[in-house]
C-alpha cells in the first residue's frame, strides 16, 4: 500500500496528548476525492482527534476487497457499491454503511470527435442531453441500416452511477443499452487511450477524465450528470457495519471532520488551494488547469469551443449534499432491477434502506453551531422531485414496482431475468 | 452487454491476430489425461483448434529462481504445492502488463505442469481477449486497474463462464494474507474445487515474490553502479587537482571517511560537489 506524505497542514489538533486513533481510508484519484484529501491535508481530521491516513487505490474491486479483508477501515466508494454488496451481487457479501455523501453530480458523457460529427448530421448534440440522445438514436438507426458494427461506450464499474446514468439517458432517448450499443468497463485512466485507439466511441466517466479527452482533442462532452440527474449521489464514504458498531465515536468524529472539509472544499475562495492539493503527486498527479474545470463548473466541452458554465457540475457540500439520501439509494436499486443485475426479491428493499445512514450523519453533527436548520433531516423517504431527471420522469420510492412496470418493460432484454445470486 | 460474437478475436493463440493491439501468446504443449493418454485439449474447445505455437519473446528467457521459503517467510505447504504437477485440464489466463513478471509467472506455471496458459499483456480491449480465452482461472495483480473490467465480464457476460474472486467465501485466511502480501488476486470459475485452485495461487504468490526480489536486486545493482561512478569521478578530481595517483586519491578519501566516521560515498560526493562549486580552470 502506498502511504501519503506526512501531514504538514495549518491546524493543530484541539487536544494534544494520547496518540490519535488512526483511520485508514482508500480512495481513487478523481476530482471528487477532494473532501477526503482536504480532511487530511488541511487538518480537519486531526482537529476531530483522528489520524486520517489515505491510501490511493487503482480499482474499485481493490477498494472493495481491502475493506472486506480489513486492510482498510473504509473507503470512498461508488454509491452503488455498498448497495450491491448488501444484496450479495458484488462478489463479497458484507454489510457496509454509507453515513456520508462525499459528492453529488460530477460525471459527464463524452463522445469521440468522429461520433460527434455523425451526431451533428442527425441533430444538435451541443444542445444538451435530450437533443444529443435523440441524435444518437438516429445515428444508431442509420448505422444499423448500413450494417456498421454497434457503438461501444465505456463506463467505470457495473454498479457505478456512470452505468445507470448512461443507461437512463439512452433508454429515455429510445436506445436499448443492452442491444443497440455495447457497454464496457474501463478504468478512468485508460478511458482517453481507449478513445484514441477507437475501442470506445464514447464514455461516461468522472472528472478530470472528460476534460483530459477534450484537452487531447479526442473527445466532446455532450452531457453532464448535473443535467441527467440533478444532485444525484456519486461517491459515498463506506465503512463496514462491524467497524461502525465497534467505533461509533471515531465514526462520528470522522463525519464531523468530513463535514468541515466538505464545506472548505466547496467554498470558491479556497478553490485555487484545493486544485493545487489535488494536482499533487499524492492525489491526481495531473495538471491543475484541467482539474479546476469541474470544481468551477466551467467546462471546456470541445477543443476550439468556448468554455461553458455548467451549474452545479460537482457539488461537494452545499444544498445538504453530504446528507445520504435513502430515496436516492432506492433509485439506484431500482436501476439494478431495471437492467437485470438482480431480480426483485422480497426483503431486498429493506436491505437497501439500511445502507445509507442519514441518522448517523445527523447524530454526529447535531448541536454543532454551524449545523443549521437548513440541514434539518429530510423525511426518510420523499419522492425525488420529477424535475431532477433530464426527461422529467418522476421516481417514487414507495412505488418501485409501478416504476419498473413503466420503465423496465420495454427494454432490458440483454440480461433480463437477473443474475443468479452467488 | 455481452460482446458481439463478430467482435471476438477468433484465435488468441495466433501471434499477431490483433494488429491494433498486443499479442496473446498461447502455449500448448503435449499433455496427458488421467489415463496417461495424450490429450489434445484444443480439440475439446469451442471454436476449433488452437495452433500449437511455442513462440517466445526474449523476455521469456529470463529465469527466476523460486525464493527460499525461509528467507521469504512463505509457509512450507506453499512451496510443496508448487512441486505437484499441474492440472493440465485447466486454462489459466495471466493478465500482466509487466513483461518480465509475466514471463516469470508463465515459466512457473509451465514448470509446474500447467500447460494451458494464456497471457494478456495489454489492457486495451480486454473484454474481447478474455472472451476468446474463456479461462478456468484468471490470475491478475492486485494493483492492476483492469480488475474492474474483468469483474464486469463476470457480472453480465454470457459468453464467459462466471468466475468469482478468490477472496470471496474463502476460509483460508493464511492463503489470502499471503496473496495480498504478494499483490496477487485471482478469479476462479464457479464450482472449481479449492484443491485444484490452491496450487495455482501458490505458484503465483511465489513468482510474485521472485519478481519483487529481482526488482530489488536490480535496484541495488543500479545503486552500486551509481556509487562507483561518483567515487571514480571524485578520484579523477583529486588526481587532477591534488596531483595524486589513483591509489593515493582513493586512500585519501578512505582515510577521511574513517576519521570522520562517514561513508566513502559521502566523502566522494562532497569532493564532486566541492569541485562543482569551486571549479578550477
Amino acid at each position: 500500500m502506498r502511504s501519503l506524505e506526512p501531514f504538514t497542514g495549518v491546524m493543530q489538533p484541539e487536544s494534544a496528548g494520547d496518540a490519535l486513533p488512526t483511520v485508514t481510508l482508500g480512495f481513487i484519484p478523481l476530482t471528487d476525492c477532494a473532501v477526503l484529501a482536504v480532511a487530511r491535508e488541511l487538518g480537519f481530521a486531526a482537529r476531530e482527534g483522528i489520524d486520517l491516513r489515505l491510501v490511493r487505490e487503482v480499482s474499485w474491486a481493490n477498494i472493495r476487497d481491502k475493506v472486506a479483508l480489513g486492510l482498510l477501515n473504509g473507503a470512498q466508494m461508488l454509491a452503488g457499491m455498498p448497495i450491491a454488496t448488501a444484496l450479495g451481487i458484488n462478489q463479497a457479501r458484507m454489510h457496509m454503511l454509507a453515513p456520508f455523501c462525499l459528492s453529488r453530480n460530477g460525471n459527464a458523457i463524452s463522445v469521440s470527435r468522429a461520433l460527434y460529427a455523425e451526431l451533428a448530421k442527425q441533430g444538435d448534440p451541443s444542445a444538451g442531453a435530450a437533443e444529443a440522445g435523440k441524435a444518437l438514436a438516429k445515428v444508431i438507426d442509420e448505422r444499423r441500416k448500413s450494417g456498421v458494427p454497434v457503438l461501444t461506450f465505456g463506463m467505470v464499474y457495473p454498479f457505478s452511477c456512470h452505468n445507470y446514468e448512461l443507461r437512463y439517458w439512452m433508454a429515455a432517448s429510445g436506445i436499448d443499452p443492452d442491444g443497440d450499443v455495447r457497454l464496457v468497463v474501463i478504468p478512468p485512466p485508460l478511458m482517453v487511450d481507449s478513445l484514441r485507439a477507437g475501442h470506445v466511441d464514447g464514455f461516461c466517466v468522472g472528472e478530470p477524465w472528460n476534460s483530459l479527452a477534450v484537452e487531447a482533442g479526442l473527445g466532446r462532452i455532450i452531457a453532464s450528470k448535473a443535467e441527467l440527474w440533478r444532485r444525484g449521489v456519486e461517491k459515498v464514504l463506506c465503512v463496514p457495519e462491524c467497524w461502525a458498531e465497534d467505533n461509533p465515536e471515531v465514526l462520528a468524529a470522522l463525519v464531523r471532520a468530513l463535514d468541515r472539509a466538505a464545506a472548505w472544499a466547496d467554498d470558491p475562495e479556497n478553490r485555487a488551494q484545493l486544485v493545487d492539493l489535488l494536482a499533487g503527486a499524492s492525489y491526481l498527479d495531473l495538471p491543475a488547469a484541467v482539474i479546476t474545470r469541474a470544481l468551477a463548473g466551467n467546462m471546456a466541452v470541445g477543443s476550439g469551443e468556448p468554455p461553458r458554465k455548467v451549474d452545479d457540475f460537482l457539488i461537494l457540500h452545499r444544498e445538504r449534499a453530504n446528507d445520504p439520501s435513502i430515496t436516492q439509494a432506492l433509485w439506484i436499486y431500482a436501476q439494478m432491477v431495471r437492467w437485470g443485475q438482480i431480480t426483485r426479491r422480497p426483503g431486498d428493499e429493506t436491505r437497501v434502506r439500511a445502507v445509507f445512514r442519514p441518522d448517523i450523519y445527523h447524530a454526529a453533527l447535531a448541536g454543532r453551531p454551524w449545523f443549521s436548520d437548513a440541514a434539518a433531516p429530510e423525511p426518510d423517504i420523499t419522492p425525488l422531485d420529477a424535475t431532477v431527471f433530464f426527461d422529467g420522469r418522476p421516481f417514487d420510492p414507495t412505488r418501485i414496482d409501478a416504476y419498473l412496470a413503466e420503465n423496465g418493460g420495454s427494454f432490458g432484454t440483454g440480461i433480463g431475468g437477473g443474475l443468479p445470486v452467488p | 452487454m455481452s460482446p458481439k460474437p463478430n467482435n471476438v478475436i477468433p484465435n488468441p493463440g495466433v501471434v499477431g491476430s490483433n494488429p491494433a493491439g498486443p499479442v496473446c501468446i498461447g502455449i500448448v504443449l503435449r499433455f496427458f489425461d488421467r489415463h496417461g493418454l495424450p490429450f489434445p485439449r484444443a480439440r475439446k474447445r469451442a471454436g476449433g483448434g488452437r495452433p500449437s505455437s511455442c513462440m517466445m519473446s526474449d523476455d521469456l528467457m529470463i529465469r527466476a529462481d523460486v525464493p527460499d521459503p525461509k528467507v521469504h517467510g512463505i509457509p512450507h505447504h506453499q512451496t510443496m504445492a508448487s512441486n505437484v504437477m499441474g492440472d493440465s485440464t485447466l486454462t489459466i489466463l495471466l493478465i500482466e502488463e509487466n513483461p518480465v513478471r509475466a514471463a516469470i509467472l508463465e515459466e512457473g506455471m509451465r514448470q509446474s505442469g500447467y500447460a494451458h496458459v494464456i497471457r494478456i499483456s495489454d489492457m486495451v480491449n480486454l473484454p474481447d481477449k478474455i472472451c476468446a480465452a474463456d479461462p478456468d482461472v484468471v490470475v491478475i495483480g492486485l494493483e492492476n486497474a483492469s480488475r474492474d473490467t474483468l469483474e464486469q465480464m463476470f457480472q453480465v457476460s454470457r459468453t464467459v463462464r462466471r468466475p468469482i474472486a478468490m477472496f470471496v467465501d474463502n476460509d483460508d485466511g493464511a492463503m489470502i494474507q499471503a496473496a495480498v502480501d504478494a499483490g496477487v488476486s485471482a478469479y476462479v470459475v464457479n464450482g472449481l474445487s479449492k484443491e485444484r485452485v490452491r496450487p495455482i495461487v501458490d505458484i503465483t504468490i511465489l513468482r510474485f515474490h521472485a519478481f519483487r526480489r529481482l526488482e530489488e536486486e536490480l535496484a541495488q545493482a543500479k545503486e552500486a553502479l551509481e556509487a562507483r561512478k561518483i567515487i571514480e569521478r571524485a578520484i579523477g578530481i583529486l588526481m587532477q587537482q591534488q596531483r595524486l595517483s589513483e591509489d593515493e586519491a582513493y586512500k585519501l578519501m578512505r582515510r577521511t571517511a574513517m576519521s570522520q566516521k562517514r561513508k566513502l560515498l559521502d566523502i566522494a560526493q562532497s569532493v564532486v560537489t566541492a569541485a562543482q562549486l569551486f571549479p578550477r580552470g
